[in-house]
């Protein structure tokens, strides 16, 4: 029999405000709409009201985990309407601070995942060995979060031996962790039974809804902007770009765990190959005219578009940020899953809660279940699986 | 490597040029990365399954825009084979009543995008699978879009 | 990890022996680094009243008001976003510090403010704000020679020379106050003589 499943929008479990309606059919879901909304803030309009040098302070706060990307992103848009060319040493600079942060923003994601599933153990470890990247930042940039190291025409702050040092220390430590994380999702059954084959986005869909980032990368689409639209210092520095063929969230987890040890590459090439030189150009005045400037975010593309009559204000900032595609695969990946899986089909795609916006709660036949009810429900089903393995005879 | 990129950039245009032919009024390319292409709204849905179907460009998002004289919304499309990202500019001459043909139907990934654009500029995406209220609160009084001029 | 294998042992192992990571903060001092952007301070010597951290100020945090004979800068945390950008556009670049002072938890919201005072020059006609006085002398010193173009900059640069006293409606030169006079550029009062 049919039931309609409200999930949404506050619930004291979930870090941000979102609704999902499920319709479930006995145990699997048959359906899902998203309702947003809940966290709109109105940056796009706020950023008209600010000079082009305040703006990415404005953006940078759009989301905490993926803090730098929007700044990125703004400042080439802003730099290719402008016509600037940074310098080298910035370019640099902004590439190490770029992958440093998608180091933190997968290993949170990896907690996550792990949290949803009931590991948290590997919830406990993967933001513990996360704060060493934050402790990074925050020698380098005065702060864990909102570094506010890109402005326009360059970087706010130098990085200098000490800090090159730390950095280096930092990643030598991180990378056993990203090894071991990376390695658990390769073997560990459990993890297998309970990640493969569910929440499959099959490539064609991925096109369709222009899907980005991991969850692009993971259904065997190989887009990545810092390699086909190339910035910062990418193109200076080998590595590579991780395409897993499963299409399901176990594919999304490895492409997710190898992406750490690509970044790990980038950072300590860059440290290596780090040019002297100025790291800002002061920028003239803004002509009139339009500017546009993309990243790839650990999410996925970030996009932004700059429009200026040639005034000290942009007359029009807007601002996509990679989640907006992503969420709307759920339309695809999850009718057909069970409840017990929807927590970590929706987490796959690792929802940027601050780009986009978040959560549940489920009414089931008129009684109330949950965002914790779900975790529940699939934390059970990692335990059940648990037991399987144990005894494969039965 | 740079040579790689002209013959894409002409590729690119040419491409853009025969699949549009008369509807395309204007093409110039303001950087080596970045083209802009100006079309008559009435020819959306033809310039969007050009540019997708028949030149395999991704659209990464558009853009709603109000000039004063008109509404325009820019279609930004990445090519992402060769690292360039292409703009279809639309003008829409009436401010009473804005309306373009949705491209929705055969491209989901402009549904959220569409439906964005309806709440803060309120262009209505004629043909839209679902031209529900996408970011603006429930309580949000209808008619105001905020990112209009006057508002 | 459910079926912990060797090297998740190891780990877990690892982890034991280090102890817990987490710090009792704030039971326990958890210092920043020094290059922490905490909370921004005015340094009443360095700063010159020009208001320009006020101007960039991204959150709108620094209130700048002229009150009779001295003009006020206020800075609230609350509104603060901490990003430094009055730091970095200081045009003493030492008016106005950002400290690592970051926990400023507090019940009462008044409390979280810092202010400095600086005495204006202003105009003997009108009376209207020239501007801080150690501000115009602080431009004056820049334009070393070139200050002599602008009777204001020369009678103030004078006065901190210690030849008179620049503060409120009156610039006096000690003995040559019939020869000089302030000339203000709202109201344009003549004439200087020299």
């Amino acid at each position: 029999m049919k039931t309609k499943i409200p999930i949404g929008p506050y619930h004291p479990l979930m870090e941000e405000p979102e609704s999902f309606l499920l319709d479930v059919d006995g145990d699997r879901i048959t359906g899902i709409d998203v309702r947003l909304s809940y966290n709109h803030r109105g940056i796009e309009k706020l950023s008209e009201g600010r000079t082009f040098e305040q703006v990415p302070f404005i953006v940078e706060r759009i989301c905490g985990i993926c803090s730098n990307s929007h700044p990125y992103a703004y400042v080439l848009a802003f730099e290719d309407l402008a016509g600037i060319q940074v310098p080298e040493r910035a370019q640099y600079i902004r590439t190490i601070v770029a992958e440093l942060e998608r180091i933190h923003s997968h290993f949170l994601w990896i907690g996550l995942a792990g949290h949803f599933l009931g590991y948290n153990t590997v919830f406990m470890w993967a933001w513990k060995h996360r704060e060493d990247i934050l402790d990074a930042f925050e020698a380098i940039s005065g702060n864990r979060q909102n570094y506010a190291v890109m402005c326009p025409g360059g970087v706010r702050w130098d990085i200098d031996d000490d800090a090159r040092r730390l950095i280096a220390e930092k990643i030598d430590a991180i990378e056993p962790k990203a090894r071991l994380f990376l390695k658990a999702i390769c073997d560990d059954p459990v993890l297998h039974a309970r990640l493969r084959g569910v929440g499959v986005l099959p490539k064609e869909d991925a096109i369709a809804y222009g899907a980005l980032g991991p969850t692009a990368r993971a259904s065997g689409l190989a887009i990545d902007v810092r390699r086909d639209h190339p910035y910062g210092a990418y193109d200076r520095v080998e590595w590579d770009v991780c395409v897993e063929g499963g299409c399901d969230v176990l594919a999304k987890a490895m492409v997710r765990a190898r992406e750490n040890i690509e970044s790990i590459r980038i950072i300590r090439q860059c440290l290596r190959d780090l040019p002297p030189g100025p790291i800002r150009v002061e920028p003239e005045e803004a002509p009139a005219g339009e500017g546009i400037g993309h990243v790839e975010a650990p999410r996925g593309e970030c996009f932004h578009y700059v429009r200026s009559d040639g005034g000290n204000r942009p007359i029009r900032h807007k601002v996509r940020a990679p989640t907006f595609m992503n969420l709307p695969t759920c339309q695809v990946t999850v009718p057909g899953m069970t409840l017990a899986d929807t927590t970590i089909v929706l987490a796959a795609i690792d929802p940027c809660y601050c780009c986009t916006e978040r959560t549940v709660v489920v009414r089931r036949d008129g009684s109330r279940v949950g965002w914790g009810d779900l975790v529940r429900l699939s934390r059970e089903k990692t335990e059940r699986l648990c037991r399987e393995i144990r005894r494969p005879e039965r | 490597m740079s040579g790689d990129r002209t013959i894409a950039r002409e590729r690119i245009e040419s491409g853009v040029r025969e699949g549009l032919g008369r509807r395309c009024l204007a093409l110039a390319w303001s950087s080596r990365e970045r083209l802009w292409i100006d079309i008559e709204p009435a020819s959306i849905r033809d310039a969007v399954a050009c540019m997708c179907r028949r030149l395999g460009a991704r659209l990464a998002t558009a853009t709603g825009f109000d000039a004063a004289d008109a509404f325009e919304v820019l279609y930004h499309f990445a090519f992402d084979a060769e690292g360039i990202v292409a703009t279809l500019r639309v003008r829409i001459q009436d401010r009473e009543r804005p309306e373009i043909d949705s491209v929705a139907d055969f491209l989901p990934s402009a549904n959220w995008i569409e439906r964005e654009i309806y709440d803060i500029l309120g262009i209505r995406f004629r043909g839209h699978p679902d031209p529900r209220r996408l970011l603006l609160s429930d309580d949000w009084p209808e008619g105001v879009h905020p990112l209009r001029r006057k508002a | 990890m459910k079926k912990p294998k060797v090297r998740e042992l190891l780990e877990a192992a690892r982890i034991l022996a280090a102890g817990p990571a987490t710090l009792p903060f704030p039971g326990a001092p958890s210092p920043a680094p020094p290059k922490a952007r905490g909370r921004p301070i005015f340094h009443e010597r360095d700063c010159v009243g020009c208001g320009t951290c006020a101007e960039v100020c991204v959150g709108k945090a620094i209130d700048m008001r002229d009150e009779g004979t001295v003009r006020r800068l206020l800075i609230r945390y609350d509104s603060c976003i901490q990003c430094g950008q009055c730091e970095a556009w200081c045009i003493t670049g030492k008016g106005i510090r950002v400290e690592p002072e970051y926990d400023l938890t507090t019940y009462d919201r008044e409390s979280i403010r810092d202010a400095v005072e600086k005495d204006l020059v202003l105009c003997e006609g009108c009376g209207a704000a020239i501007g801080c006085a150690d501000h115009l002398a602080w431009v004056a010193e820049k334009l070393r020679t070139g200050a002599f173009a602008s009777p204001t900059l020369t009678l103030v640069h004078l006065a901190k020379l210690g030849l008179g006293r620049a503060t409120g409606d009156k610039i006096h030169l000690d003995g040559r106050g019939d020869r000089m006079r302030v000339l203000c550029a709202r109201c344009r009062r003549p004439a200087s003589l020299l």
